[in-house]
């Protein structure tokens, strides 16, 4: 049985399966993709938006999602804070 | 009149090296903890990032108070009716970044971290150490238990993690557990003086250790995206 994601690897999926889609992405195919809840997902986004990683577009066709620069930092830079955060046991 | 601690005088000098070491390798891991806040926006490395600070702090003033007690030209049993007005900030400031520090490194450790954990923390330590009549044996006690609370944190995440880092780190906060208890005795014998710095030496180094094992990997990264010289 495969275990549990942590947190950042949550945010990482998430962040690419925005990112692969990048401005053109519906909350319901976050939702297939990133193999969550559709309450945690809402959560994660909300903290998603919350850091600046993504924004949300609201049009009249319904809610799109893109990465910002910030969240392209982080999947950039994901190995170097996962290496810090387990390292020194945060998280 | 009770001592805070006694130096022996060939210590003298020493001391401020290694205190200065102190604050240079926490301020280094708290740096790098607020890099990584930057970036990730985790609360958890900001409050590290805090906690390393204040200890930081604590050691830099701790090295300005051994200074000029050279400079006084002490005769190593330092009390704190033989301290200047000078020296008397200096300490209090030193034990009072030094509890924040450690408070805010605890409080790090709880996975659900209300504000009112913290001040509980906070109260509790500085209520200790205001109404006890031995202050420096309360300060280092109360010290070495936080220090143990941060260690058995390391201990439990290196159990399920098996990560050389963390390995590092936790064994860091064994030896500055192990250097605060032996400053408990600092004040009856000055070779308790000199251990425990000792003790802190290795402990720090041990932390720095570990966030050089995290930049490895980067630094090769770093080398290998560098243009060919020719």
């Amino acid at each position: 049985m495969a275990r549990k994601r942590t947190r950042l690897e949550i945010i990482r999926d998430m962040l690419q399966v925005i990112k692969d889609r990048n401005g053109k992405i519906k909350p319901t195919h976050i939702l297939y993709k990133s193999n969550l809840s559709h309450e945690m997902m809402s959560s994660y986004l909300d903290e998603l938006i919350g850091k600046g990683f993504i924004v949300e577009h609201k049009s009249a066709i319904g809610k799109r999602y893109s990465v910002t620069e910030r969240g392209m930092e982080f999947l950039g830079k994901y190995h170097e804070i996962v290496e810090f955060t387990e390292g020194f046991g945060l998280g | 009149m009770s001592d805070l601690y006694i130096i022996p005088r060939w210590f003298f000098g020493f001391d401020v090296v290694l205190e200065l070491l102190f604050g240079v390798a926490t301020l280094a891991v708290a740096l790098y903890a607020f890099r990584i806040y930057s970036i990730s926006r985790e609360r958890q490395c900001q409050t590290m990032g805090i906690g390393f600070l204040s200890t930081s702090l604590a050691y830099f003033v701790w090295a300005g108070v051994s200074l000029l007690l050279i400079i006084e030209n002490s005769t190593g049993r330092v009390s704190l009716e033989q301290l200047t007005r000078t020296g008397l900030i200096g300490v209090f400031s030193y034990v009072f970044f030094s509890l924040i520090g450690l408070s805010v490194l605890v409080y790090m450790t709880f996975p659900s971290r209300p504000k009112r954990l913290f001040s509980l923390i906070g109260t509790l330590v500085l209520l200790v150490l205001i109404f006890s009549q031995q202050k420096s044996l309360a300060f280092y006690f109360v010290s070495a238990f936080l220090t143990f609370f941060v260690l058995s944190h390391y201990v439990q995440k290196y159990a399920r993690s098996r990560r050389t880092t963390t390995l590092l780190v936790m064994l860091g906060f064994a030896f500055i557990f192990l250097g605060m208890l032996d400053f408990t005795l600092a004040s009856v014998r000055e070779v308790h003086y000199v251990i425990g710095h000792v003790l802190l030496l290795i402990g720090y180094m041990l932390v720095m250790a570990s966030l050089l094992v995290v930049l490895a990997p980067l630094r090769r990264t770093w080398h290998a995206k560098e243009p060919a010289s020719k």
